[in-house]
């Protein structure tokens, strides 16, 4: 059963919307786990032979699987099912919403009057066109679209969709990202005592979260280009006693100064930009860290580390999700990507991890120190037992 | 009207050459949703009725119907199946009337339309 979200910011589905919201939840882990298993033997059973026979040689590349697939029955059905399946994700959360639209801004403006999670709303600021222009992975309205005064229903919306997207494999409040990276540093580099955290694009802060609270005496502080997330955000992180500051602000024009973060965090951020906002971002990045500062980006593995058919599976959030940098992203050399923004490349960290809120403390911190960590098909994916990839840089 | 969007902007991708094809799975898909709503709202709906002191699982479970009951049920069953396999039926679907009226009315207009068609090229008659 899809767990309820534990802040005060919660919506009450409908007995009827939460029939659909665990009915969406367990289509998806159907589709990602046996069916997603099923077309991977498609592939090496019928689809991958055939084309052997032809040209004698295996496909080489993502785009050469996609290729061969498109003309897959299973193939055709399995994504079919999966765009629909997204789309009943948006589904099954908005009326909800909705509903309770009036109540959940009201509440949000009570919780934000707590000055320990201040948001800080910047009316002149352009949201870019790659949120603005796309309704990102099928999300209607995509992240910033706003309908009353102080909105908050993106945020709402984002974060009851991932708890239904997820079905339950991305923590108790969608958080675990922020556990698995902020407890991975701790456990990893004990000496270093982050004073100064920003995470960038943090929307509804459900990673910026952990942050705080794995390391309480650091400052923490949360941006993103739209607005309604960090009144959701700032409102969200009330319920777990943490302290973070949220600023709208757009991570390719940092408005901090220089040398002024210990960390500077990103989840599932790179991914959404373009490339030039990617390089941007990093070079703003370098330039706000303090000497020995640490650069995490949490993100889906690139496809330089996988073989041709897990590149395939993955990039199929580019094809037919709303994802059109996703593979863009995922095509480049990351340790490249962190070079030319200024880090030396032999301070480049990457690493691929199990998730701390399910393997509990004991098992990831042997996980940590023995780094084990490979990439292989359960990196990034919904299906068993999840790992999460993360690249970055010391400064 | 519904004041959040819920429509996601841009193109449906098509996943089948056949037409109508994609449309059908995100039908079947609403239905299957819509289905589980209906199955879990009877689960709830026996568990309600036991804690307010109405064991209708067990109820049900030993319920018998009539004669008159089963015939019903018999009825409605077959028209059920006759309606989901409809399609690959062709023209002779036993118990759904909306569809023979329908192939009839087709029947009636095409012998129509030959009626009109023999009148004006003065083969009539």
């Amino acid at each position: 059963m899809i767990k309820d979200l534990q802040h005060g910011m919660t919506v009450t589905p409908s007995r009827d919307e939460r029939s659909r919201q665990e009915f969406v939840g367990a289509l998806r882990a159907h589709l990602l786990g046996p069916m997603a298993n099923s077309m991977k033997a498609r592939f090496e059973t019928r689809v991958a032979p055939a084309f052997e026979r032809q040209t004698g040689r295996a496909p080489a590349t993502g785009e050469e699987v996609h290729d061969l697939m498109q003309a897959d029955d299973y193939f055709r059905f399995y994504s079919s099912v999966r765009y629909n399946a997204q789309e009943m994700v948006f589904r099954s959360v908005i009326p909800a919403v909705e509903r309770e639209l009036e109540d959940l801004n009201q509440r949000g403006r009570a919780l934000r009057q707590d000055e320990k999670s201040p948001v800080t709303v910047d009316e002149e600021l352009q949201v870019p066109r790659n949120v603005a222009n796309i309704d990102v992975h099928l999300s209607p309205g995509s992240y910033h679209m706003e309908y009353d005064d102080d909105d908050v229903a993106a945020g709402a919306i984002y974060d009851n969709s991932i708890n239904v997207f997820a079905f339950n494999q991305m923590g108790r409040n969608v958080d675990d990202i922020g556990w698995t990276m902020a407890n991975y540093v701790r456990l990893k580099f004990p000496d270093f005592r982050p004073e100064r955290i920003l995470d960038c694009g943090c929307t509804i802060g459900h990673n910026t979260v952990p942050w705080k609270l794995t390391f309480p005496d650091g400052q923490v502080h949360g941006i993103d280009v739209s607005a309604p997330v960090l009144r959701y955000a700032a409102a969200r992180s009330r319920g777990f006693g943490a302290d973070v500051n949220f600023t709208q602000m757009n991570a390719t024009a940092l408005d901090f100064p220089d040398e002024s973060f210990d960390v500077v965090f990103s989840s599932m951020f790179l991914h959404e930009l373009p490339l030039k906002d990617i390089r941007a971002y990093l070079a703003e990045a370098f330039r706000v860290l303090k000497p020995g500062g640490l650069l995490l980006n949490m993100e889906l593995p690139p496809n330089g580390n996988l073989d041709a058919y897990d590149q395939f599976y993955l990039d199929w959030d580019s094809y037919y999700n709303n994802e059109p940098y996703y593979k863009t992203f995922r095509d480049q050399d990351n340790r490249e990507l962190c070079q030319s923004a200024g880090f030396k490349p032999e301070r480049f960290v990457d690493f691929v991890a199990p998730r701390y809120s399910y393997v509990g403390e004991e098992a990831f911190r042997q996980e940590v120190e023995s780094d084990t960590g490979r990439f292989d098909d359960r990196t990034g994916t919904l299906n068993g037992d999840l790992r999460w990839y993360a690249f970055g840089s010391w400064k | 009207m519904s004041k959040i969007a819920t429509q996601t902007r841009g193109k449906r991708p098509r996943f089948f050459a056949e037409a109508g094809s994609d449309e059908t799975v995100s039908m079947l898909l609403e239905l299957a949703a819509e289905l589980w709503t209906v199955k879990e709202r009877l689960y709830a709906l026996e568990r309600a009725a036991a804690d307010a002191g109405v064991e209708l699982t067990s109820r049900i479970e030993t319920w018998q119907p009539s004669e008159s009951e089963a015939q019903e049920l018999d009825g409605a069953r077959q028209q059920m199946i006759a309606s989901i396999l409809r399609s690959i039926e062709g023209r002779h679907v036993p118990g759904t009337h909306l569809r023979r009226s329908l192939d009839a009315e087709a029947t009636a207009n095409k012998d129509a339309a030959l009626a009109a068609g023999n009148t004006a090229s003065g083969r009539a008659a």
